[in-house]
């Protein structure tokens, strides 16, 4: 609230102070059954944060049999097949997309709009009971004797080859299913933003996070239905053979890679777009200066959204397609570079004469801005005809998308999830334990990804569970820097879940505004309060107007508007005799 | 830290006053929104987004279709003479009244006129069931002749003419398949507002419920519009 | 049919965009990127009922000039009823245009069958969709959400045709279908 004002007397008057979201229902029943917008986002925090370590340990574990040529930790190559197949779709479809929008975005959305709750409180509950059940099919396929198509999966393999009884069925269900849980999320976004803006809150004074997570939830909207369609056909192609995908009854396997990439490319957007948002927030605020170039991020967002949708076939050089599509395709994919160079500069022109404060989450900023624009790079390699076929189906190709997914994502993720810690629970975390885990995590993720640009370019291919052939034992050494750095990560984000849960028994309390930052979710207590906003708030102010803080108190001055509402709204709630207290 | 704790002990004071406010509100008001309108607005929107979602889903098949149709003219001409368009027509007439049914059944709850409201949602209900009814001899029709997807299919004429003349009934199944689930998951939603609307949920203030199912109920109607002249009347 | 619903004040520019656009044009670029940012007013008590109307629309096209202050209000509005001869009219015309359908498909236009068969396709789903689905009176950002919907399905089947009806060109040896032997018939 911007309107706090008047409100320390009629608080010594009441002299208890309101139960938090955390506090008030109580029991495990009233959190599986909650329509708080806040607590979905928890609940999804601690599913997406168990989906993350279980796709790490498949990582792990695949480092583990990588550091020999031969075959040494796992039995067979199917089972390292399945490792890697299980890692990606894990770590894609039940961490990275759900991640940032689903646990971050809940929880701050309605906050910074100034709203009470999403536009639809019981589809967004819905939302999670559905990455539940997905994940569950997830969980069903390993059980069933895992599968190993890889997680695109490509017909034939998926159609065909992989014949591990049910399991490939149960998982295209299971991410069939997840699908609805991200189109659920996304299109509850739009109409809240669109619907429920609070007065004042025009489009031009919401967070960037927020135009990211809106153009991040029309991908969501339009892209993931195709998804639901193409896995469905290949269940139907796998369980029936109708011959749309299948060589052999006269279908088209291509055909199926455009399905897929027709939602794949649009979600490497839905994985990116809030981990830019994140990072326009966490620069701006932990630089204490007003964002360069707002509208300029914003429509880039934009921008990026709509571009995806034309450079799908850039997965396909090498697949069968037609070379012209090969060539539109590959123009096409150059355009990302122009929006997201856009953001970069504009972020590093923030931090110019910034105040920057090397806080956990600008640190994890200062990361993604090193990495994310590596990865960037190498992907205008890749986007190059000629280039990428020589690097296609090395490990060129997973340093690049590593370098964006965990590199962008992830550390925008853990910024964000700092940023935002001691408003979800009130609590400070250990800044110097954070520091560690920051150094773990960064440091750890180029020293793991780095090598394989080395060993791709030179001709490593990916997917390949021995390389003691072809002279390929000679990237020995670099694999083995790489497990080693594969470990180090791992150690990081152990390391960072136990100082997290920690500080939320043991923490410092936090303040309102621990960053002095100006959006709304920084306006209300930590953690807030179950009901968001006694009154529903008028902003006059944009996010970034960082001279609205009063630095005496570290909470921002209401504007002429809330401070009238707010004394209206207090006069009738005071008892008799206390307004000459309050006026007083 | 005093200003901070308290701010949250005004918060509450004030949420009070909040709760108080909003009894005068109708029931079906979520304490989120303002008022009706805006709550009505909020979940048009997200119908149409949702809409949006259908339309892609389709679209994959539609695409699907697109593309066989111009690798394989020949056999797509071949093999939609053996669909029977006298059917598809009467089927095609059935969903277009019960879309109008439907609509005047909104209209009628914006005029309070409950019972018309049932009875015209009555109508839409017994509509689909027509047009199901109508499909299932199709399918027993095309499931005795062995035009089917796959391994199943075994048309000796078609099977002589082309090598994988199956891939047209594939889509043929699977498009109709997935529409006649969509008429399916309608009537129950249908029969779900029938329900509630004979216990008198909905009054001209308060009718959302029954303009969302609406919404869904003409897009269904809207893709079989395109599936009647792509299957049925494509020369 | 369309003489009796022009009683209401309504764009028509706008019901000739969403028929082109139904019929498989590609009409309204970028609609969303260039749309939502001025769309909808802020909420609050004073931007209840009508409120895009209220609220104002900077970024977006200004609303169809209104004949008087209820009609203006109407045009927004869910609560907007719609003449009961307006729906019989429109049910009418879906049934003739259906016959026409039917009819048209007995002549043979070559390669133009399929496009007329689309067109009128086209033509009966955007008057389900503008009347039947009101979204004649609706919000005009529906409007563009759901012609958005078309637009996307377009990249989708113009981009995979990109691939698929192209595959000869340049390596003729490939044959641009996939591995089916075409019959003798």
């Amino acid at each position: 609230m911007t309107t706090e004002a008047p409100a320390p007397a009629t608080a010594e008057l009441r002299g208890e102070p309101a139960p938090s979201y955390l506090q008030e229902p109580r029991g495990l029943w009233s959190w599986l059954t909650t329509l708080d917008h806040k607590r979905i986002g928890i609940l999804y925090l601690i599913s997406v944060t168990a989906a993350l370590f279980v796709g790490g340990l498949f990582a792990m574990l695949i480092r583990l049999e990588l550091i020999s040529p031969e075959l040494s930790f796992f039995s067979s190559t199917l089972a390292y097949n399945q490792a890697f197949t299980l890692h990606g779709a894990i770590m894609v479809f039940m961490f990275v997309i759900p991640g940032i929008p689903a646990a971050l975005g809940n929880f701050v959305l309605p906050l910074m709009l100034g709203a009470q709750d999403v536009a639809l409180p019981r589809l967004n509950l819905a939302s999670w009971y559905f990455w539940l059940a997905g994940s569950a099919l997830m969980i069903g396929a390993i059980l069933a004797g895992g599968i190993d198509t890889g997680w695109t999966f490509y017909i034939p393999y998926s159609s065909t080859y992989s014949r591990e009884g049910d399991a490939v069925l149960l998982a295209l269900g299971g991410v069939f299913i997840l699908g609805f849980s991200s189109i659920f999320t996304g299109l509850n976004f739009v109409v809240t933003m669109h619907k429920l803006r609070c007065r004042g809150m025009g489009w031009f004074r919401m967070p960037l996070f927020l135009w990211a997570i809106y153009a991040t939830a029309l991908l969501q909207i339009v892209a993931t239905p195709v998804l639901g369609i193409t896995l469905a056909l290949a269940m139907v192609e796998r369980a029936f053979g109708v011959g749309i995908f299948r060589p052999e009854l006269g279908g088209d396997p291509v055909l199926f890679q455009h399905f897929f990439w027709f939602y794949s490319h649009p979600a490497v957007y839905i994985m990116i777009l809030p981990a830019m948002g994140v990072i326009s927030e966490l620069i701006a605020v932990h630089s204490h200066k007003k964002i360069f170039g707002y509208r300029a991020i914003a429509f880039s967002s934009l921008a990026i959204a709509l571009i995806s949708f034309l450079v799908w076939g850039h997965h396909m050089f090498t697949s069968g397609q037609s070379q012209v599509a090969g060539a539109v395709f590959s123009f096409l994919t150059f355009l990302v570079a122009i929006p997201t160079a856009i953001k970069a500069v504009n972020w590093v022109a923030t931090l110019y004469k910034g105040q920057i404060a090397l806080r956990t989450p600008m640190l994890y900023a200062l990361g993604f801005l090193f990495v994310f624009i590596v990865g960037g790079l190498t992907g205008i390699f890749l986007a190059t005809v000629s280039i990428n076929l020589h690097l296609h189906d090395t490990y060129f190709v997973v340093a690049h998308f590593h370098y964006v997914m965990v590199g962008g994502t992830v550390m925008a993720f853990l910024g964000g999830l700092h940023h935002w810690w001691p408003k979800m629970f009130g609590r400070m975390y250990n800044e110097r334990a954070a520091k560690l885990g920051w150094l773990l995590v960064v440091g750890g993720f180029i020293w793991t990804f780095l090598p394989q640009f080395i060993m791709g370019s030179r001709g490593m291919p990916r997917r390949y569970a021995t390389y003691n052939m072809e002279g390929l034992e000679v990237h020995q050494p670099l694999h083995l820097m790489s497990s080693l750095g594969a470990w180090v990560i791992g150690a990081g984000m152990v390391w960072t879940l136990c100082y997290l849960v920690y500080s939320i028994f043991k923490g410092r309390r936090a303040e309102v505004n621990p960053w002095r930052a100006v959006s709304l979710e920084w306006d209300v207590p930590s953690p807030p309060a179950t009901h968001n906003f006694p009154i529903d708030p008028h902003v006059d102010f944009g996010p970034y107007d960082f001279e609205r803080i009063d630095e005496a108190t570290g909470l921002i001055r209401p504007g002429p508007e809330s401070q009238r509402l707010l004394a209206a709204a207090a006069v009738k709630t005071l008892p008799p005799g206390a307004e000459e207290e309050n006026s007083g | 830290m005093s200003a901070p704790v308290a701010q949250t002990t005004g918060t509450a004071a004030v949420a009070e006053a909040a709760a108080e406010h909003h009894q005068g509100h109708h029931p079906a008001l979520q304490h989120h929104f303002e008022n009706l309108e805006q709550q009505a607005d909020a979940a048009t929107l997200a119908m149409w987004l949702f809409l949006v979602t259908e339309i892609l889903l389709f679209g994959g098949l539609f695409v699907g279709f697109a593309i066989y149709q111009t690798w394989y003219p020949e056999l797509w001409h071949a093999a939609h003479k053996k669909l029977d368009p006298v059917l598809g027509t009467v089927n095609t007439v059935v969903l277009l009244v019960s879309s109008f049914t439907v609509a005047y059944a909104i209209r009628m709850a914006q005029l309070g006129k409950q019972r018309a409201t049932s009875w015209l949602l009555g109508a839409t209900i017994a509509l689909a069931g027509v047009f199901l009814v109508v499909k299932y001899f199709e399918y027993s029709h095309k499931i005795h002749e062995g035009l089917l997807p796959g391994a199943a299919f075994s048309h000796a004429e078609l099977a002589a003419q082309f090598s994988n003349a199956h891939v047209f009934f594939s889509f043929y199944f699977l498009m109709t398949g997935l529409h006649g689930l969509h008429v399916l998951a309608g009537m129950i939603v249908l029969g779900g507002l029938l329900w509630k609307n004979a216990r008198g949920a909905y009054s001209p203030e308060y009718f959302t419920p029954l303009e969302m199912g609406g919404l869904y109920w003409h897009l269904v109607d809207i893709i079989w519009i395109f599936l009647f002249p792509l299957f049925y009347l494509i020369k | 049919m369309t003489d009796e619903s022009r009683e209401q004040p309504a764009a028509p520019a706008e019901q000739g965009e969403a028929a082109a656009v139904a019929a498989g044009g590609m009409a309204a670029p970028a609609a969303e990127a260039a749309c939502s940012p001025g769309e909808g007013a802020p909420r609050g008590p004073d931007s209840a009922i009508g409120s895009a109307a209220t609220g104002g629309t900077p970024g977006g096209p200004a609303p169809a000039p209104a004949g008087t202050e209820d009609a203006a209000e109407e045009e927004h509005s869910i609560y907007h009823v719609v003449p009961g001869r307006v729906y019989v009219a429109v049910l009418a015309a879906l049934l003739v245009l259906t016959a026409v359908t039917v009819g048209v498909a007995q002549i043979d236009f070559g390669a133009f069958n399929i496009v007329v068969a689309l067109l009128i396709a086209g033509t009966k789903a955007s008057i389900v969709a503008l009347y039947f689905m009101h979204l004649r009176w609706s919000n005009r950002f529906n409007a563009i959400v759901f012609v958005s919907g078309l637009l996307f399905l377009a990249i989708f089947l113009a981009f995979t045709m990109i691939d698929t009806e192209t595959r000869s060109w340049v390596a003729p040896e490939f044959d641009q279908r996939p591995l089916v032997r075409q019959g003798a018939g």
